[in-house]
């Protein structure tokens, strides 16, 4: 029972405070005021009569009174009862669990040993204290990177099972994971949020407690998860939280770690393929003479190099290159190149440092790190032929194939010509990159598969040339088919589906060809300011390359972002005119205000011309003239953006001064116009708010040099994939670009390596799965999984969620997650055997531990302060964890006193109330 | 009498500030007689009682020539009162009625108010009055007179005047009744705090000696409504009893002895003939009066209907 009853001070204390209502009793009739009263009979009269009942009355509210503050006393204390165990006289029992860091800085080396091992000392020690505990214990010993498969689950502590728990220590070993607290925490905060089954628990936490698992920077008002993880676990186990830091054993933190291995480029056969190799000091001192060895499958003699000098804190890379030589099969036996395209072999790539003096270098296990390198033959690229010919160089794709694999070279390329016919049965998922080469339509089908493909990450470039049109190709590649069939259905206005330009897959919106047909004049590319990889070779002034080729036609176009719209504010009555609006040298089309709709208010017209820039003229009149020619200005309000050329602006200038009667600023950032006859127009740009970020999403890689600046190539960023789209087609029909010394290929060659760097080349850290897609038609469904340590494992590939289920060509061989550092090693069996024997083909795949484990930086308690973690943890050190002692586990029962309290005193007020009633 | 009109008169607590006693009774007194449409002298006028026949010694100015003429028979004209009104008022002066001096209207200084103020009045209309105080015992009485100086006596007297002794009523009651010798109107102005028997005793001893009686019971507001909140000693002004109490616990059954001890009085007054005028110190003294004195005149008219 509550303590303060057997503590003799606090017992008449308690008493003193339960008296307190009589003392004020006491004390307030010494408070009272006289009288000198005249009607004295009746008074005593009504006194004789009342007597007895305001007494009992005032003695029952006196004991209530006194109950309460009896009560708020309980409250105080915090009373509770022994466990049911204790009561009925029976030992004491806990349930001690301790959690093991069992992350690789934990592999640190403190003297002779690893400061694991001192760890799993610790908890040996305090297994043989519990041992010897009168109470009864229970041990549970989880690792903080698998908390599902406790070490220990529960197991008595006593002096019989003591061996057994020791063997079961001596057997947990370090793991290749990072600290992971977070998911552990969790784990131990859903084992102790039982209220019952928790009551016993006494939680530990055995850590070397590093600055990167526990600290966090102080923007982050939320704290760090394992920060508030482990002030949860607290809560839920009052018997006690203990942090035991452990890391003070060992020395503070100098290690050196190769923290990523990566080459430059997606490897490819037959090439130099360059490897940087980064090794970062994180200790506070230099390092000299690191030797760095480098080691390759194929060539097992170690490459050395030195690194002479390392910083604290700084990372130093050093770069090997090698070529790598495809040693496939024959080629021939494949039945077409994107097969052998997608043909890899796999590389063990990894280097190792060393450094004379142990001491710098106490974590061995980041001292090391593997690359699986998948060498391809090439990146599949898919040309596909919207203008196919019987005669070669007449093919729309022949000029692109030759300069995306050159007869006599070995590019890393591997180009594959289909026609758009033969588009639909094509896998797209199979290429890198799509060229389409002037093609003029797509089925809805091939267009769907394509956004999807690209919007996954695929490349495309689109190669405009005459066989497009421009309608056609405005309505599948620029506007974006859902937005404008939700626009239609909402307004009821096909036409203003137009107005959702921009979505689709084209960064440009075509508006007319341009050019001489003569091939009599011609403009040439300027790349101008755009420093981009792929137009390199047309860079630097007074470039040859740039004047020897000449664009003889070419398709003007609109950049995604500004597209003027013009539309009548009030209805045109005046139906059958003719208006045009455009830049005023241009031969602009002409729009006829159809009867049928022009009653519409939304009824839009598209203006048809070329992209508005800066200085351009633009004309509204009536065919007849009437209207004359007015330049007009556009100005922005300022929460409407224009992209122009790339450049966002908030200010349009066309002209110089308006000469309309009137222009003022519309909603939506439009614009009207009122003119001396009346009527009134407003200048549109396409929705506001999609402007910006549209402007963003695209870049102009090249422009002509004609009059307007018109773009040549621009690129756009599509979902996860790229778009480039040339105004231009890859024929030699409105250029010489082809025939132009190796402009072509330079141009194209680039293209496509810029567009293959897509390809992910980092490697999975230790914690992370395999997920690796197989062609069941080409191998059998059962691999072999050979892990670094330990066993083989035998895995069967399954169709996962694919919609084919149990008929899909291609499944997924899947590991949850390779649980060491090194090289697994997965072995996939052909289905055809050749002379009679099966062959096998290998996939390598590489696990690292994460680089940042190996920053050994101890968290500064110092600095964070002691209450970091909190009241509850409490934080000790190694040595200290088998002598802490702890209270009998207890069930609090405050909160019915409080409710009883509550009562008490509600009692109290009713029965003042009545009694006061009936006086 | 509505408590809106009470406005009309004189609030006691400015009376109090006025300390001239005559003062006092001029201003309550043409307070309401301001108030008042019709004269209250008529209220006590002095009324024809009938004819007698004449016998030897009688006066002849009262021979009513009149009915002489008519029936050749001497009868003397009879009244009843045969010169002015006499009223003695009797005030009581036990400590009793001391009540209220803390505040600074006390139930003595109320009643000595509406003594002086009927004193006043009954002086105006040419009729006699005479004052007796008694505590214990009686302290003073001065004969009825309607000498101006008189009313001057009086109200020194009155202002003299302050409350100390006990009251032993039972006695002092029965001789007021002997003292009076003169019939007439009697005004007892007291709080009553005696024994119900006593009362009654003593005001059959004015109705036995054809005295008109008139009670004003003086009552302080504490006194009827027992409006005490916090613990109190209650000390007994007359009685040497003290009682500390809760006053909430005890404001029911108080005010129960109160109404039972009011019923009693009244119904004692009403049993012997006698107007009981509950003076409650809280009402203004003017409307107390002028409500009495309307009341008084309704009666009178109905009786004379009849």
């Amino acid at each position: 029972m509550a303590s303060f009853l057997t503590i003799p001070l606090m017992f008449w204390l308690g008493v003193a405070a339960i008296a307190s209502p009589i003392i004020i009793h006491l004390l307030n009739r010494r408070r009272f005021k006289i009288v000198d009263w005249a009607a004295m009979e009746f008074l005593l009269n009504a006194n004789r009569r009342n007597r007895r009942r305001i007494q009992l009355e005032n003695i029952i509210l006196l004991i209530l009174r006194c109950i309460a503050i009896f009560l708020v006393g309980c409250l105080l204390a915090r009373p509770f009862f022994p466990n049911e165990a204790n009561l009925l006289g029976n030992q004491q029992q806990f349930d001690r669990i301790v959690v093991l860091d069992d992350s690789f800085s934990m592999n640190v080396r403190t003297g002779n040993k690893k400061l694991f091992e001192v760890a799993k000392e610790k908890v040996k020690e305090f297994a043989k204290v519990l041992a010897e505990d009168k109470a009864s214990n229970t041990l549970s010993i989880y690792l903080a990177s698998d908390m599902e498969n406790p070490a220990i689950s529960q197991m008595d502590v006593t002096a019989e099972t003591l061996t057994e728990i020791n063997d079961a220590v001596d057997e947990i070993r370090c793991s290749d994971f990072p600290a992971r607290f977070d998911e552990g925490l969790r784990a131990m905060v859903d084992l102790t949020s039982g209220r019952k089954e928790g009551r016993n628990r006494i939680f530990y936490l055995v850590t070397d407690l590093r600055e990167k698992d526990w600290w966090f920077s102080s923007q982050n008002e939320e704290g760090h998860p394992a920060q508030n993880l482990i002030k949860e676990v607290a809560d839920n186990t009052p018997l006690g939280c203990y942090l035991v830091d452990i890391g003070d054993e060992a020395a503070d933190g100098v290690n050196l770690a190769i923290t990523d291995i990566r080459p430059e480029s997606p490897l490819s056969s037959g090439r130099e393929n360059t490897f940087y190799v980064t090794v970062t000091n994180f200790g506070t001192s230099a390092v000299r003479d690191v030797r760095l060895e480098f080691y390759e499958t194929a060539d097992a003699v170690a490459d050395t190099e030195f690194i002479s000098i390392i910083e604290p804190g700084q990372s130093n890379s050093v770069v090997r290159s090698f070529p790598v030589t495809y040693s496939l099969d024959d080629p021939e036996t494949f039945e077409d190149a994107e097969t052998v395209a997608n043909q890899a072999q796999y590389w063990k790539v990894w280097a190792e440092l060393h450094v004379d003096d142990v001491e710098k270098d106490l974590v061995e296990l980041d001292s090391k790190r593997y690359y699986a390198a998948k060498v391809k033959q090439g990146v599949s690229v898919l040309l596909v032929d919207g203008d196919p010919s019987a005669i070669e160089d007449r093919s729309e794709t022949y000029y692109l194939r030759r300069a995306i694999q050159p007869v006599d070279a070995v590019s890393g390329f591997l180009p594959t010509v289909v026609s758009v016919s033969e588009l639909s049965s094509t896998d797209f998922s199979r290429y890198q990159i799509i060229y389409l080469c002037n093609v003029d339509e797509l089925s809805e089908g091939q267009l769907e598969s394509l956004e999807q493909w690209v919007g996954e990450g695929g490349s495309l470039v689109l190669m405009l040339g005459d066989q497009v049109n421009e309608s056609i190709f405005n309505r599948q590649f620029y506007f974006d088919p859902r937005k404008a069939k939700e626009h239609a259905e909402n307004r009821g206005v096909s036409d203003l589906a137009r107005l959702q330009g921009g979505g689709g897959l084209s960064p440009v919106r075509l508006v007319r060809m341009e050019g001489d047909v003569n091939q009599e004049n011609w403009v040439n590319l300027d790349v101008g300011e755009s420093r981009s990889q792929v137009t390199r070779v047309f860079e630097g002034q007074g470039n040859i390359a740039v004047s020897l080729v000449n664009f003889y036609s070419w398709w003007t176009s609109q950049q995604a972002g500004f597209n003027p719209i013009i539309e009548p504010v009030s209805p045109v009555i005046n139906t059958g005119n003719h208006y045009k609006f455009g830049p005023a040298h241009a031969k602009s089309p002409e729009f006829t205000t159809d009867p049928a709709v022009s009653q519409e208010r939304e009824r839009a017209f598209e203006v048809n011309s070329r992209a508005i820039e800066i200085g351009a003229e633009f004309v509204i009149s009536d065919v007849l003239g009437q209207f004359g020619q007015y330049p007009v200005r556009l100005t922005s309000s300022s929460d409407a953006k224009f992209s122009l050329g790339g450049k966002v602006t908030s200010e349009l200038l066309l002209n110089e001064v308006p000469r309309p009667q009137d222009a003022e600023k519309h909603a939506y950032g439009c614009w009207r116009f009122r003119y001396a006859n009346g009527d009134t127009w407003v200048v549109t740009p396409e929705r506001a708010e999609n402007v910006e970020d549209r402007g963003e999403n695209t870049n102009v890689l090249a422009r002509f040099n004609d009059e307007s600046s018109q773009m040549a190539i621009v690129e756009k960023r599509f979902g996860q994939g790229r778009v480039v789209a040339f105004t231009f087609p890859g024929d030699e029909d409105w250029t010489n670009l082809p025939q132009v010394g190796s402009a072509n290929i330079i141009l194209h060659m680039e293209m496509c390596e810029y567009l293959s760097r897509k390809e992910s080349l980092d490697s999975p850290t230790v914690g992370e799965g395999i997920s690796e897609v197989i062609d069941i038609s080409k191998v059998k469904t059962n691999a072999v999984i050979s892990p670094p340590k330990g066993e083989k494992r035998n895995v069967s590939a399954t169709s996962g969620d694919s919609p084919e289920g149990a008929m899909a060509k291609y499944r997924k061989v899947v590991l949850p997650r390779m649980s060491d550092s090194g090289f697994y090693e997965m072995t996939l069996t052909r289905l055809e055997k050749e002379n009679g024997e099966d062959v096998s083909e290998n996939r390598i795949f590489a696990a690292n531990v994460e680089t940042g484990e190996g920053n050994l930086k101890r968290l500064d308690l110092q600095a964070v302060g002691s209450d970091y973690f909190g009241e509850k943890v409490k934080l000790i050190a190694g040595p200290s964890m088998s002598t802490q002692t702890v209270e009998g586990a207890r069930t609090e029962y405050w909160i019915y006193v409080l409710f009883l309290l509550g009562g008490i005193l509600i009692l109290e007020q009713f029965l003042g109330w009545l009694f006061g009633r009936n006086r | 009498m509505s408590q809106a009109t009470d406005k009309n008169y004189f609030d006691p607590k400015t009376l109090e500030r006025i300390k001239r006693l005559d003062l006092r009774a001029r201003l309550v007194v043409e307070g309401f007689l301001t108030g008042q449409h019709r004269s209250p002298y008529n209220g006590f006028a002095i009324e024809f009682a009938g004819h007698r026949e004449y016998a030897f010694g009688d006066d002849l100015k009262h021979i009513d020539w009149k009915v002489w003429s008519k029936t050749d028979r001497l009868y003397i004209k009879e009244y009843e009162e045969e010169t002015n009104l006499k009223c003695t008022i009797i005030l009581d002066c036990s400590k009793s009625m001391r009540y209220g001096e803390v505040d600074g209207w006390s139930k003595f200084d109320y009643g000595a108010t509406a003594a002086a103020s009927l004193a006043f009045m009954l002086q105006q209309q040419q009729d006699s009055v005479g004052l007796v105080t008694f505590s214990n015992r009686i302290e003073k009485n001065l004969k009825p007179s309607s000498h101006p100086s008189h009313l001057k006596l009086m109200l020194h007297e009155l202002q003299q005047t302050t409350p100390e002794e006990q009251t032993d009523i039972s006695d002092v009651y029965v001789q007021l009744a002997s003292q009076i010798k003169t019939r007439g109107l009697v005004v007892l102005v007291s709080d009553l705090f005696l024994d119900t028997e006593t009362l009654q005793e003593s005001l059959r001893q004015f109705r036995l000696r054809n005295h008109e009686v008139i009670v004003f019971h003086v009552m302080h507001d504490h006194e009827l409504e027992f409006p005490f909140e916090d613990m109190t000693l209650f000390k007994g002004l007359e009685m040497d009893a003290q009682l500390y109490t809760e006053p909430r616990a005890l404001r029911q059954a108080y005010l129960e002895e109160v109404n039972s001890f009011m019923g009693q009085v009244k119904k004692i007054c009403s049993s012997n003939g006698v107007d009981h005028v509950l003076a409650n110190t809280s009402r203004p003294l003017d409307a107390t009066l002028a409500s009495y004195l309307t009341f008084r005149q309704k009666i009178k008219k109905n009786l004379l209907r009849k």
